[in-house]
């Protein structure tokens, strides 16, 4: 390592000495040629260079060079990113114009990699970048392209919380740092900030009810099948550079451009069907019965038929058990459908290409009635070179219309699969059955109908100043408004509650401006890039709410003016952001590789004074297998880097406006005055919550890059917390914004690998495989026992601690007994004394994926896998036999004075509250699902060529296609996230497809 | 690099949200600094007087509570916890109001753009409400933190102040509002402090202070200033009538709590106590206006019940409005009567006493009682006259160091110190400055 800074050190040096280096053999003679890929294309922006010189140049639009002032004799080194740099001898005398073939560099290691800002390569990146292409994106049916992500890359958790169409995706990069500010990465679609919330937060959802339609994620409006890569930035090397925003890992998402060359179509259609990938297992209506039976009879009572008994179980007395229904089977059990179509035309000459798109995606989704989301889109990219190659601009368009119609929006599917199985739908007098409060049937009358509309453009214009100095500038525009429209009918509500619709409008309107400078020196062997920028962002949130209530008749209920009564409110926010960031790269023969950045942004969501915040890392990698020891001791190792970074990045994910005394309507009228309260008291100290990053690692190839192995240690502070803090009430107020001094530390250690099992010609087979061994710590909080997280959080533990009341196993009665800190076991424990323990966290044990992907002759396979292994509250919410629901399957093994090996207490028609907030209500969680799987057959060219197609090919796509989890475990899915009693987050799809795509 | 940073400041300036004021541009102009004004008199109806009122009623010997609310339950049985949502509740609308109060006094001091008229009668308006708050929250709590300022800094460490201070500062600000309100009513109905409000509530202060001489000079100010005259009892609580001196507006015509305390069948919610019901001498007309019977009938039996009724609104009625009485002349008589018999002034005690006895329908009182029968006839007199007004019970019996002897007799598990309650748990925990009453 001394070595290493040593050499660095002295590179640095040389730097400031003009050098000049006289070769006497050289001659005003000059060498031209052209650089093409193996199939003889040709390749513009090839470097080409006089080996151990500074005398270079770049093969123009049609790969050829010129390369002036050459001895007679010498060596070219021509490199090519995503090809293997080629050194060729020449004799002037011999050779006029020569022509250079680059092989394609099948190992991914000099692939492109997007970085913020930038571009680099896996071999050269000194940051922990995780790399998802089109390849991998374009094989899996899905709606909503973070879905995509899930089980590729290593520190990367993605969660599908919602099996709607559309429904939120979670992500989260390298866990959670913030308490309560939020844990959202940063997303960026080809240089624009893209709001991952619209209106909240949260989600976009513009009329947040809680059930079934609470969240949609707003990257529905992307297709996947424009997406060129997305890049995932995990370390402060990586995202420093995106300073105050980059804490929770930046998300790059670059489209497709358009390539020279012949003009191609490619179309790609495909249908499918999809259905839940659990339904949970209930109780048979025959144990429901029997369970309802004991309960009764342990509890003494005789169950009534007198609807004004006190007792009366009209499930046992009247209703009609001869056509029993399993409600989880009717909410979840449907089959839905899947439509996609996608045309692209691309192609361009010389100077300008272009790329346009059309798509069109459908999807009714398993659910009763009628659900239909459809989207369609169109987007464009435009790509301008001018003829001395020194300006060039490039305009992107994307315009995505969707339309999600969902009947039942209010569903509260926790509750409602629960029915009893023999829950009428109707009445005794003609009318739907309430009794139960509510009526799946009956519901399916209210509908939900949300219309988007996004739009995102982007224009990049880049003028060479100089050779090597490049000014660009990149400007973008996003909008994406949300108009959603609920109907509640009186039908579909409980008897006497009055109809009602909730209109919505939401917008999020957004433009950045980004000039930028970079400027490349090379001197021999040593290359420093330099990068100077500026960011300018504006965004605009605003959004209105109208409740309308008793309307005159159902069919007018979309009709303001036939509402009696109606409320209204509305909001506005706005959120400026101003940022200077620089980066120096420093290569040293492609061995030593430094590389710093640092940032200073101003957010608007901080007050006065507390505005700006100053951001920076410092990476650096040492390819060691350059190094002539290794090469000569090791010669198995083809790659070998250990690279380290350290830095610091903040987050500024509240609400707009906390720093800010405020006055709101109040509600309240008085004289005939509308009254303004305080709405908010001012913190104007607040600041940045900031992350320190640490990231070491040690990435590997063997035997030519065979064995790829990439290990990642990180641990992250996360201090200065962002929290509405809790005051006292003689403020005038309960809570205001506020930095806590609690640490969060998130480390964890990160292991990707590749490996080529077969590379034949004919026949190949690659596995991935990815694993992440989190962990999450609150390391301090000063106060912690006084404060308002006194109950929530404990100092050494996972701030997703879950805690409740310790399970200890049933009583002699078969009731529940629960530890207590102050005596025996007791069967009522008391929240309010110590009973509470910490029964698990949400932060999973590991989690990570594995794929395979095998070609044959024509035939390709690929196949993915994602596990977790993690522990969850179950969603138990009642006791055997309580109020008369039906239950998870697990609870007919209950207790009963002969069979008292179980944690089931007896059956009772009183429910125990506490058994669901203890630890008997945690469960397994862990699950290994097949999330991906795709076949596909390439038509033979002879076949194709006579219909004057270039490619085409048949494929069979799954999703979600095998899972493996205990089924018996009170869950509706393992992996939405959201776990315990009243959740109502649907299952995700599983879905299988079957499609075309053709190239002409 | 200087001017970069000014220029960055500028790039990142926004617009104030369209949906919330900033609190500067509140006070920029009078319509909008009324609005912040009149919604603290809106929170004394909406919010302070729901969480008090019909609860110390439960807590004393006015009100039965036959249901099961655990929060009620402990009002019932005038044993409180420290958790208890309601005196939580109470409190905070307290402390949010003097926030209000704060902030108004505040932002008008470098309020140019509003007529200095408007703006000191604003003040004053604010001072006058500050102190009502604080009259109520020293008076049930003891000690409270004194807070005069929106600083946060500062309000969230702050600690218990002694009483007899907080008294001081109710009688300073209330001195202040009264030199500078006018006589008239701001808005033109009864529903804005004037003068005479914030003289009859320094009266109370006063009498509260065991101030006789300054109660009876305040009390006669406002008896002799001839603008307001008894009304019969069934008409008091209408809106603007002649007795009141300050109510709070009600949009609807009836007042907040109306629909929790007036049944539309079967048992009341609050029931008005076997106790009061005896207190009220036979022929008094408060009891046929104030009280009103509900036969129920359960297992072939039937009970009556009698709940408070001096407000016969519980939804719209724009025919007969009527508006929450918060000072009304009848209490001058009481607070003078009280400060003349303390004084040892027995016949002017006994004339004041006798002008509300006889608006009641009652027998004059004879000329002979001593000083102590004088002083229960006092007692008497405020507790059928201000039953379920207020708190007014709870906070009469401390006053006349009677509230020991008369509940230890009424609920036999009475402590003694539950004349406080207790300082809410909530804000123990976030401001450690903070202490409990003994005995919580």
């Amino acid at each position: 390592m001394k070595k290493t800074i040593l050499y660095i050190g002295l590179a640095t040096l040389c730097l400031f000495f003009r050098v000049s280096a006289q070769d006497n053999s050289l001659t005003n003679q000059s060498i031209s040629g052209k650089v093409t890929d193996e199939q003889g294309r040709q390749l513009p922006g090839a470097t080409v260079k006089l080996k151990l010189s500074k005398n270079g140049v770049v093969t123009d639009k049609d790969g050829y060079f010129v390369l002036a002032n050459v001895p007679n004799t010498g060596i070219l080194v021509v490199s090519f990113i995503g090809y293997q740099p080629t050194e060729v001898s020449y004799n002037i005398n011999q050779h006029k114009s020569l022509t250079i073939q680059l092989k394609a560099d099948a190992n991914s290691l000099n692939e492109v990699q997007v970085i913020g800002y930038g571009t680099t390569t896996k071999r050269l990146n000194t940051g922990s970048v995780s790399t998802i292409t089109a390849s991998e994106i374009e094989k899996q049916p899905v709606t909503n392209v973070l879905s995509a992500l899930s089980g590729q890359a290593a520190g990367v958790f993605v969660q599908t919380t919602n099996g709607l169409p559309g429904g939120n995706i979670n992500i989260q990069i390298r866990g959670e740092g913030s308490i309560t500010a939020g844990n959202n990465p940063l997303y960026i679609i080809d240089g624009v900030p893209f709001n991952s919330s619209v209106g909240s937060l949260t989600g976009l959802s513009v009329l947040s009810t809680g059930a079934v339609n609470g969240q949609v994620s707003p990257f529905n409006n992307l297709n996947p099948s424009d997406i060129e890569s997305i890049s995932i930035l995990k370390d402060a090397d990586a995202t420093a550079i995106y300073g105050s925003r980059g804490s929770n890992g930046v998300v790059l998402i670059t489209t497709k451009k358009g390539k020279a060359g012949k003009t191609t179509v490619d179309v790609n259609v495909n249908e499918g069907v999809t259905e839940a990938t659990n339904i949970p297992k209930l109780l048979s209506p025959a144990q429901y019965l029997q369970i309802q039976d004991v309960a009764y009879a342990n509890d003494g009572i005789t169950p009534s038929a007198d609807p004004n008994s006190d007792s009366y179980a009209p499930q046992l007395t009247t209703w009609s058990n001869t056509k029993p229904m399993n409600w989880a089977k009717y909410l979840l059990g449907g089959t839905g459908h899947l439509t996609n179509a996608a045309a692209t035309v691309s192609g361009g000459n010389k100077g300008t290409s272009f790329t346009i798109s059309g798509n069109y995606h459908a999807e009714k989704a398993y659910l009763p009635g009628n659900n239909l989301y459809d989207r369609g889109g169109i987007y464009a990219n435009l790509q301008h070179t001018s003829e001395n190659g020194k300006f060039f601009v490039q305009l992107s368009h994307a315009l995505t219309l969707d339309n999600n119609s969902l009947v039942n929006p209010a569903a509260n599917i926790s509750y409602d699969m629960l029915l009893p199985p023999n829950y009428p739908v109707f009445d005794g007098t003609g009318n739907y059955n309430f009794y139960f409060g509510s009526n799946p049937v009956a519901e399916i009358n209210a509908t939900d109908q949300t219309h988007t509309v996004n739009l995102i453009d982007n224009l990049l214009l880049r003028y060479t100043i100089l050779k090597d100095f490049d000014f660009k500038i990149s400007s973008g525009y996003n909008t994406i408004s949300v108009n959603q429209t609920q109907i509640f009918p009186t039908v579909s509500l409980y008897p006497g509650t009055t109809n009602y619709t909730n209109f919505g409008k939401n917008s999020n309107q957004s433009y950045i401006v980004e000039p930028q400078f970079t400027y490349d020196l090379r001197y021999k062997s040593t290359t420093i890039n330099f990068l100077a920028g500026g960011t300018y962002q504006n965004t605009i949130a605003q959004g209105e709410t109208i409740i309308a209530s008793d309307f005159s008749s159902t069919e007018l209920m979309q009709d303001l003016g036939s509402a009696a009564t109606y409320v209204t409110s509305n909001n506005y926010t706005q959120y400026k952001y101003v940022s200077v960031f620089g980066r120096v790269t420093y290569n040293l023969d492609d061995k030593y590789i430094l590389n710093a950045t640092i940032r200073r942004d101003g957010s608007s969501r901080f007050g006065p004074g507390k505005q700006f915040g100053d951001f920076g890392s410092i990476g650096g990698a040492w390819l060691w297998d350059q190094e002539t020891f290794i090469k000569n001791s090791l010669p198995f190792i083809s790659y070998g880097k250990l690279r380290a970074s350290y830095g610091r990045t903040g987050n500024d994910q509240i609400t707009d406006y906390q720093y800010l005394s405020t006055y709101s309507n109040s509600g309240y009228v008085y004289e005939d005055i509308p009254g303004l309260k305080p709405s908010r008291i001012a913190n104007p100290d607040f600041h940045w919550e900031t992350t320190k990053k640490l990231d070491l690692a040690l990435e590997l190839g063997v035997l030519k890059n065979t064995i790829l192995i990439n290990i990642d240690s990180y641990r992250d502070l996360t201090s200065d917390q962002l929290v509405a803090y809790n005051i006292p009430s003689i403020t005038g107020f309960t809570s205001y914004e506020a930095n806590l001094p609690a640490v969060v530390e998130n480390s964890g250690w990160e292991f990707e690998l590749t490996t080529k099992n077969i590379k034949k010609e004919k026949f190949s087979w690659t596995t991935t495989f990815n694993l992440t061994l989190p962990k999450n710590e609150l390391k301090s909080f000063p106060n912690l026992a006084t404060s308002s997280y006194a109950n929530t959080l404990v100092i050494g533990q996972d701030i997703s601690r879950i805690y409740g009341y310790q399970f200890d196993g049933l009583d002699n009665n078969g009731l529940a007994l629960y530890s207590s800190k102050s005596g025996p076991p007791t069967n009522s424990p008391n929240s309010a004394t110590d009973s509470y323990y910490t029964i698990g966290k949400k932060t999973p044990d590991l989690y990570g994926g594995i794929g395979n992907t095998i070609t044959y002759g024509n035939w390709g396979i690929d196949i993915l896998g994602q596990f977790v292994k993690q522990w969850a509250l179950g969603n138990l919410m009642f006791t055997p036999g309580a109020e008369g629901y039906n239950n998870y399957a697990i609870t007919s093994n209950y207790w009963t004075p002969a069979h008292t090996n179980t944690s089931i207490p007896k059956p009772s028609t009183y429910n125990d509250f506490n058994y669901f907030q203890s630890s008997a209500n945690f469960f397994n969680a862990s699950y290994f699902r097949i999330k991906n799987v795709a076949i596909s057959y390439s038509l033979p060219k002879s076949w194709i060529t006579k219909m004057n197609i270039d490619q085409a090919r048949i494929f069979l796509q799954g999703e979600n296609v095998l899972s493996f989890w205990n089924r018996n475990n009170p869950f509706l899915d393992p992996e939405s996230g959201t776990f315990g009693g009243t959740s109502n987050n649907l299952p995700p799809v599983k879905s299988f497809v079957i499609g075309i795509q053709t190239t002409f | 690099m200087l001017p970069f940073i000014a220029g960055c400041k500028k790039l990142i300036e926004v617009s104030t949200p369209q949906n919330q004021l900033t609190t500067d541009k509140v006070f920029a102009d009078t319509s909008s600094a009324t609005a912040a004004m009149v919604n603290v008199y809106a929170m004394l109806n909406n919010n302070i007087d729901p969480n008090y009122n019909k609860y110390m009623g439960i807590y004393t010997d006015e009100l039965n509570y036959y249901g099961a609310s655990p929060d009620a339950v402990q009002y019932s049985t005038s044993k409180l916890s420290a958790t208890n949502s309601t005196n939580s509740t109470f409190w905070s609308y307290c402390y949010s109001a003097i926030y209000a109060c704060n902030q108004i006094i505040e932002g008008l001091t470098n309020a140019n753009a509003i007529p200095a008229s408007t703006s000191n009668s604003l003040t004053a308006e604010a001072k006058f409400l500050r102190a009502y708050c604080y009259l109520y929250l020293t008076t049930t709590y003891g000690a409270v933190p004194l807070i005069l300022t929106t600083d946060v800094n500062q309000t969230s460490r702050a600690s218990r102040t002694d009483s007899a201070q907080v008294f001081s500062q109710i009688i300073q600000d209330l001195q202040s509002a009264q030199h500078t309100l006018p006589e008239t009513y701001i808005g033109g109905e009864k529903t804005r402090a004037n003068k005479w409000a914030a003289i009859a509530l320094l009266a109370r202060v006063e009498l509260y202070q065991h101030n006789w001489q300054e109660a009876e000079t305040q009390a006669s100010a406002v008896i002799n200033a001839n603008q307001y005259s008894l009304n019969s009892p069934s008409t008091i609580f209408l809106a603007n009538s002649n007795e009141t001196i300050l109510a709070l507006w009600t949009q609807y015509g009836y007042i907040n709590d109306s629909p929790n305390l007036i049944p539309t069948s079967g048992v009341p919610n609050y029931p008005v106590t076997q106790n009061l019901i005896n207190a009220f001498e036979p022929g008094d007309l408060r009891m046929a206006n104030w009280l009103k019977p509900v036969s129920v009938s359960s297992g072939g039996s039937t009970t009556v019940y009698y709940y408070p009724y001096k407000y016969h609104n519980r939804s719209a009625n724009t025919a007969a409005p009527e508006y929450l009485v918060v000072l009304r002349l009848a209490e001058q008589y009481l607070i003078r009567a009280e400060a003349f018999a303390q004084q040892g002034n027995l016949p002017s005690a006994i004339a004041d006493l006798n002008t509300i006895r006889e608006r009641a329908g009652l027998n004059k009182l004879a000329n002979s009682i001593s000083q102590t029968a004088c002083l229960n006839d006092v007692a008497q007199e405020w507790r059928i006259e201000f039953a379920f007004e207020w708190g007014h019970r709870f906070l009469d019996l401390k006053r006349l160091g009677r509230i020991n002897p008369v509940m230890s007799n009424y609920k036999t598990n009475w402590s003694p110190q539950a004349d406080l309650l207790p300082i809410p748990k909530n804000d123990l925990s976030s401001d450690p400055y903070l202490s409990q009453n003994s005995g919580y």
